[in-house]
């Protein structure tokens, strides 16, 4: 997390200093340069995805520095499960909606196979024009309904002793400080991911 | 291919017997070291409640090594005694959890045992007496034990449900139900629940338990032991 965070800021200035797009290789030797800097101290695994200038790539980023350049890549304790629906079903120039079903699918064979992975599939299609994160695309796992009801019956906890504390009896503790206006309040920039 | 092997728990990944590669120490001279770890651990959870007139023994029916799963559909849950390979008219059921390879071993012979002493006495063993000697068998393998955790449910002489329950050297105690406690309210009076409270109760505590433990799920067997029986419900359980 804070090693991505630091890669996109460090980003922005270079995009800054430059005065042109960033580029996909770019973040890529950032992040490399920084864990092999670290040998692997700083355990970050990462794919790295995305439109410039130059095309569409796909790279992985491994905690010690090395990187891979592949058509299609796969991370994490179920990425051979993933890996095996890739190889089988992958082909060269798929469509938008082959590919987010092929990763649907990959997921979903690490979910089933893979005890370290579980639940739902979330899908992102990077594009030139934008990013479209598809949070929960599939819910193979939703959690069963309870046969039986567990709430606690009101009046469980016993009450033991009872006091009325006034508003008089506290306002002495109380001290109200105006403060003057500054005027602006800080607005965070909003990522450009649409909904 | 690198992108192949990136497991990034690499420092927790679970060990397994037979894959331990020889190790060589700088201390000891460069000396190399075989080792051989005869357990591994299948995962999986058991349970066992007790009623009035009746025992329920559960367990979910996943068999695990690591982060893989060996099969969905492997019973935890076994018939001690009876007759035959399909223990007819049996009374007693073992659960085992840890290392699947010793639990059956375990019930192989609890089984044995039991029919020989059907065979001796020309009687059903008491599911006392059956727990006794579980206790016995397990302790008699001290120093290289069965590496599971066992529970043992059956209908003793008066009809009410027995459950024992053992760690992997010993009985552990025998199931006794207590009265909870409770202040400013009048002491709740344990009572034993109802065989559908009881099925659903157990049912609950199973998808809670897939909810929150990887190892757990695929599939729900359970043993409902009466006077009249055992009855085997199984049911699905989710599969992620």
């Amino acid at each position: 997390m804070f090693t991505t965070a630091l890669i996109s800021s460090n980003l922005e200035l270079h995009a800054l200093s430059t005065g042109r797009k960033p580029r996909v290789v770019t973040v890529m030797t950032m992040l490399k340069q920084h864990l092999f800097r670290y040998q692997g101290h700083i355990g970050a695994y990462l794919v790295v995805a995305g439109c410039d200038p130059t095309g569409a790539h796909l790279f992985t980023v491994h905690a010690h520095g090395s990187t891979d350049k592949l058509p299609y890549v796969t991370m994490g304790s179920g990425s051979l499960a993933a890996m095996s629906v890739f190889e089988t079903q992958w082909t060269r120039d798929m469509s938008r909606e082959q590919a987010v079903k092929l990763c649907a699918e990959a997921i979903q064979a690490g979910i089933f196979n893979d005890l370290g992975s579980g639940s739902n599939v979330d899908v992102c299609v990077i594009t030139a024009e934008k990013t479209t994160l598809m949070r929960n695309y599939i819910t193979p796992n939703v959690r069963e309904r309870k046969m039986r009801d567990y709430k606690f019956k009101r009046g469980t906890t016993a009450i033991l002793d009872e006091r009325v504390v006034r508003r008089e009896a506290i306002e002495k503790y109380v001290t109200v400080e105006e403060v003057a206006e500054t005027g602006t309040t800080a607005v965070g920039e909003r990522m450009d991911v649409d909904q | 291919m690198a992108a192949l092997s990136s497991y990034s728990m690499s420092a927790s990944t679970p060990t397994f017997s037979f894959q331990q590669p020889p190790q060589t120490s700088s201390a000891a001279g460069g000396q190399t070291q075989h080792s051989f770890y005869p357990y591994t651990d299948n995962g999986g959870s058991t349970l066992g409640i007790s009623g009035d007139s009746f025992t329920i023994l559960a367990g979910d029916t996943r068999s695990t090594s690591g982060y893989n799963i060996n099969t969905r559909h492997e019973p935890k849950l076994f018939r001690i005694g009876g007759s035959g390979p399909t223990h007819k008219n049996a009374r007693i059921v073992l659960s085992v959890v840890g290392f699947a390879a010793d639990g059956r071993a375990l019930q192989e012979r609890l089984d044995t045992i039991v029919k020989l002493y059907r065979y001796q006495h020309g009687k059903d063993i008491s599911v006392h007496a059956c727990a006794q000697r579980l206790s016995h068998i397990l302790y008699g393998k001290r120093f290289f034990p069965y590496y599971v955790t066992a529970i043992l449910g059956g209908i003793d002489e008066e009809g009410k449900g027995a459950l024992y329950s053992y760690d992997p050297v010993n009985l552990k105690n025998q199931y006794e139900p207590e009265a909870a406690q409770g202040l400013g309210k009048p002491q709740l009076v344990a009572k034993p629940l109802d065989r559908k409270t009881t099925e659903e109760l157990v049912r609950d505590a199973f998808t809670s338990a897939v909810e929150r433990h990887i190892e757990v799920g695929d599939g729900l067997q359970m043993m409902v032991i009466t006077k009249d029986g055992i009855e085997e419900i199984i049911s699905p359980l989710k599969q992620d």
